[in-house]
This record gives C-alpha cells, structure tokens and sequence, in this order.
C-alpha cells in the first residue's frame, strides 16, 4: 500500500436487509483512496451509500465484500478494532445523540476515560482539544446549553483528545443554521490546514466542496464521479441527471453559457462578478 | 384566514430566576393567502410566535386574530377551530407512531370524529398531494421508510387535517437537495391549489426568495424587518447587521453593482434565480441580425 494512503477501499461491497428480508444492496464494488492530509468531500443523495462507507470507514460496519484498509490494518481484524477508530473520528448528524457528559471537560474526557489514559495526561489533551475547537471557555458549561455548532465543535474536541488521523463529518452541519454550519466548517478546515488532519465531510451541501481536494460523488451504491471541485463541478449535466446539485456560481454561469455566452469555468461568485461585469461592459 | 398579532408579548418561566421574554410587543397583520416566510436566527423568537398560532401557547399579554376567533391570555383557541391550523413541526417523521402510514395519517380526522369513509378518502388525497402512491405507501410501516418519505407522511398527517392555515417549522431541515425541492413543491402546490394561507420558518434565504410573498424578520423577540422579498432584500447591509445571509441572487446582484457604473447597473428586484438568469442573457447575447 502507497504510504501517502491513509485510507482504502478495494472493491467494497455491502447489503442491507430490506423490510420484508429481502437483501438491498448499498455498494457496490466501491474502490476508492484517500490521501494524508487531504480534504475529501463526499456528496450524494440520501440513500446513495455515503453513511454507509462512512459507517464502513470506522469500522463500524464491516464490508461483505472487498476490504476496508486504515493505514495499512484491515477492518476485518478485531484486535485492530480499537487502534482503527481512535484513528478514525466520526461526527454525527444530530448534535444532541452525541453527547454523553453532563460538562463540556466531561464530554470531552469520554473517549479518554474509556482508554485509560492518565489523568494528567488527560488534563492536558482535554485542554489541547477545547483550544483547538475554540472551546476552551465553556470547560465547565452544560453542553444542552450550547447552540448546534457549538454542540458539534465539542464533538470535535472529544475526537481531537483522542489524537486521531481522520475525522469524519457524516452530514455534520445539516441540522445546523448558517451561522453553526460555518463554525462547523471553518473548524475542520482550519484542522486541515493546521494540524494536517485528515478531513472527510460528507454533506449534502455543494458550496461546502468547493473548498476541497477532492470531491467524490456517490450514486446508487457506486462512486459516480472522483477528481478535483473544478473537475466534478464542470460536469454539470452528468449531475443534474443524477439530481445533484452545484455551487450557485458554476449554476449560473452553466444557465448563460449553455446559452452561447462565452464566459470560462468558474467555482467562486468572486470570479463569476468579475466575468460577467467585463461582459457587461464592452456591450 | 387572516392572522393578526396586536402587541403580543410571551415570556417564558414568568416569576421565576429562568424568566426570559421569548417575544416583545409584536404586532403584525397576514392577509389570507398569503406565503409569508419566517426568518431569523435560532433563538430569535421564530418558533414561539408560530407556537401561538394552535394554542400551544398563550400569549403572556397582548391578542391574536385567527379569522374570527380571539386569543388572548385568558381565552384560548376553541378546540373546534383548532383544526383550522396546521402546524408541521421541525422533524415532524419524530412523532411518527402507528403501525401504518394509513393508520397515521388518519389518526387526527379520526381524533375529531369525523366518519370513517371519509377519513379514507383524505388519508389518499393528502397522501397523493405529498407525491406518495396511496396504493404502494398505505400498509407499509412509516419507520421503514428513507427519511424524506418519512417527512412527508408527517406532513400529509397534517394535510389530512385540511386546515386553512398550514405552518411549517424548517420543513427541509437535514434532507438532501432533491427532497427539499420534492416537499417545497408539493407545499407551494397546496398552498395555491387550496388557496391556504402559509408561514414557512426557514434557515435558508433562498428557499424564501423562491416562495414567499412577504417576508418577517425575526430578532431578539421582535419583528426586525417586514416587506415585500425585494424590500427586504434590497437591505442588504441591515441583513448582515443581524449577521443573517442574503440570498446569493442578491449577494451576486450587489457585488456587480459595487463593479458597474450607474446606468449599467442591474435592478435590486433580481431576487430570483431564473429572473436573474434572464435579465443577463438580455443584456450578452449578441441582438441578432436584421
């Protein structure tokens, strides 16, 4: 295995079973890298297998077939079980399913409580982890009174305590507003950037891969599209006939360029002011 | 049905250390039929206003006017109109219970008596109207189901209702892009089609850009901004001061401006996305010959 791929799925496959017990495949053959260090954005529909390679990455699932590989040690192996998800954070959807301590420290020192690390050790690593979210005045606030961002930032810090290589954000920022989804994703940028943290944000939001190093684009059990936003995005009619949707810049500009305006690709509103006000004004 | 606030005040744990006023001296009129879009951040007082509107809570002073009926903080909703209103809640698949989805989108005509063959012809309609086939839908268990099928079973509960009112609590909430689109429709759809008069709570200032004809700004329990979308839009530094969005329609439309001189600037009204679209191309594409 290359030493840059912390994380791997050859040929993944994997079943659920349906209501009346027929078996309902979720993915299939999923073949998929993730680089060290890098920021993955997963985008797809609900029902489209993302949660479940999230679910599949941890190890919280174990695939039927093809094997899952966290820095070379394999899913499948029950002694590396614990060693795999202390490397692999999840954040979940609900902020409020999540946590578990009636203090922030105490959220926080969960997962640390649970390995038995030292107490002065685990000072340190929860007032580390507070800092790193920009948690560390709330240290002794109630979590239920905290705002959704909040509440998912503390999350964070739980993971952060445990020294992880990669955070998952399974549909972290959906039932947050605007203002917590920023936070939240402000935070694991900044994580990226900083601490080299490996980042893979599974939304359905398209404005928050912009940002990315590689998006990946799950439909139907199977990974539909992979490469860089400006790669993925540029296929805006592939998408849509998958019902997925874009960035509103590469939207619009889709809408006047298919229409015969001569504008190039672009990701960001900042560069589409720019081209159509040129345009705008050499009429 | 007209709602009208006149100087509606509620605060929350009254006399007690946890006293919080919730909403201060709010008054606003609704005409009938209209789709008003509620916005403002959480805590803002979004949630308790339209908690008032079915007589889950009562205002602390002040009076309410739904159609014909007066609430006020002695007088609550008779129970008979209650059913005029319909309140979806946040994450309405959450009270979900019967073995059915049939059995639970009956469950409140049933509740208020009325007779059985009926019930079932609106359990159908009302299930229709969300996009679910009654036939597929009816004896399956609604906790079986994806998640945005989940909603609109709750929401066809409510439909079933026929009220007169329908109020939606961030109805979108936590679905992906096309089950947001499937509900909104269908939501827009009936609010035409029956000419209901709706308040939709949302996060997200497209979704009020696309539907609403009128728009209440919500901060810190008052109405901060009210108006017609562009009006409201148009203040754009207003919006950020109460660090809310504009719809990016707007944000696009007013860096343009910030680049292009006066006479080659575009119209603030440019809310909407497809209007947008072809305002521009109007203005690029080359006129043609002859």
């Amino acid at each position: 295995m290359n030493e840059d791929n912390l994380l791997a799925l050859r040929d993944v496959s994997y079943t659920y079973e349906g209501e009346d017990g027929q078996r309902v495949p979720v993915l299939q053959g999923v073949d998929l890298t993730i680089q060290k260090g890098s920021f993955v954005s997963v985008l797809g529909h609900n029902g489209s297998g993302k949660s479940t390679m999230a679910k599949l990455m941890n190890a919280l699932l174990l695939p039927e077939g093809g094997t899952v590989l966290i820095s070379g040690m394999d899913t499948k192996d029950g002694e590396m079980l614990w060693e795999i998800r202390r490397h692999v954070g999840m954040v979940f959807q609900n902020p409020d399913n999540q946590i578990v301590g009636a203090t922030v420290e105490d959220d926080v020192a969960f997962g640390l409580e649970n390995m038995g690390v030292d107490p002065k050790e685990m000072r340190d690593r929860i007032d580390g982890a507070l800092v790193s979210v920009g948690m560390e005045s709330y240290l002794q606030a109630q979590p239920h009174r905290l705002s959704g961002g909040q509440k998912q930032r503390v999350a964070i810090a739980g993971i952060m305590a445990m020294r992880p290589s990669v955070i998952i954000l399974d549909e972290a920022t959906a039932m947050l507003d605007p203002q917590g989804r920023m936070e939240v994703l402000n935070l694991a940028r900044q994580l990226n950037r900083d601490e080299g943290l490996t980042i893979i944000n599974i939304t359905h939001f398209p404005e928050e891969a912009i940002y990315s190093d590689k998006v990946i684009v799950m439909n139907a059990g199977e990974v539909l599209m992979e490469g860089k936003p400006s790669e993925v995005f540029n296929e805006v009619d592939r998408l849509k006939q998958v019902e997925l949707d874009v960035p509103f810049a590469v939207r619009l500009r889709h809408a006047l360029h298919s229409k015969g305006i001569d504008l190039p690709f672009v990701l960001h509103q900042e560069e589409l002011v720019e081209h159509v006000c040129k345009l705008l004004l050499t009429k | 049905m007209q709602i009208t606030f006149d100087q509606v005040s509620h605060i929350y744990a009254k006399g007690t250390p946890f006293e919080r006023v919730a909403l201060h001296n709010i008054s606003l009129t609704i005409p009938s039929g209209s789709f008003v879009g509620i916005i403002g951040h959480t805590g803002s007082g979004k949630s308790t206003l339209i908690q008032h509107l079915n007589g889950l809570l009562m205002p602390s002073s002040g009076q309410i006017t739904l159609g014909d009926a007066v609430i006020t903080p002695k007088r609550r909703l008779p129970h008979a109109q209650r059913r005029d209103i319909g309140l979806v809640f946040q994450y309405p698949e959450h009270q979900l219970f019967e073995e059915t989805v049939a059995k639970d989108v009956a469950f409140g005509p049933l509740n208020f008596d009325l007779p059985t063959e009926m019930v079932e012809a609106r359990v159908k309609e009302s299930l229709e109207i969300v996009g679910l086939d009654y036939a597929t839908i009816k004896d399956r268990s609604p906790f079986h189901l994806s998640g945005g099928q989940m909603r609109r079973v709750a929401l066809a509960g409510v439909l079933a209702m026929q009220p007169k009112v329908l109020v939606l609590d961030e109805p979108t909430a936590g679905l992906d892009p096309a089950g947001r689109v499937t509900i909104l429709e269908g939501i827009y759809r009936i609010h035409r089609e029956q000419n209901l008069t709706t308040l939709l709570v949302t996060h997200s200032m497209e979704e009020a850009a696309r539907y609403a004809d009128y728009l209440l700004v919500m901060a810190q329990g008052q109405v901060a901004m009210q108006g017609k979308p562009e009006e409201v839009f148009m203040q754009v530094d207003r919006l950020r001061e109460l660090s809310l969005d504009v719809p990016e329609t707007v944000a696009l439309v007013s860096q343009m401006n910030h680049l292009l001189p006066d006479k080659a600037s575009l119209p603030s009204s440019l809310y909407r996305e497809e209007e947008l679209i072809a305002h521009l191309l109007e203005r690029l594409s080359v006129p043609k010959e002859g």
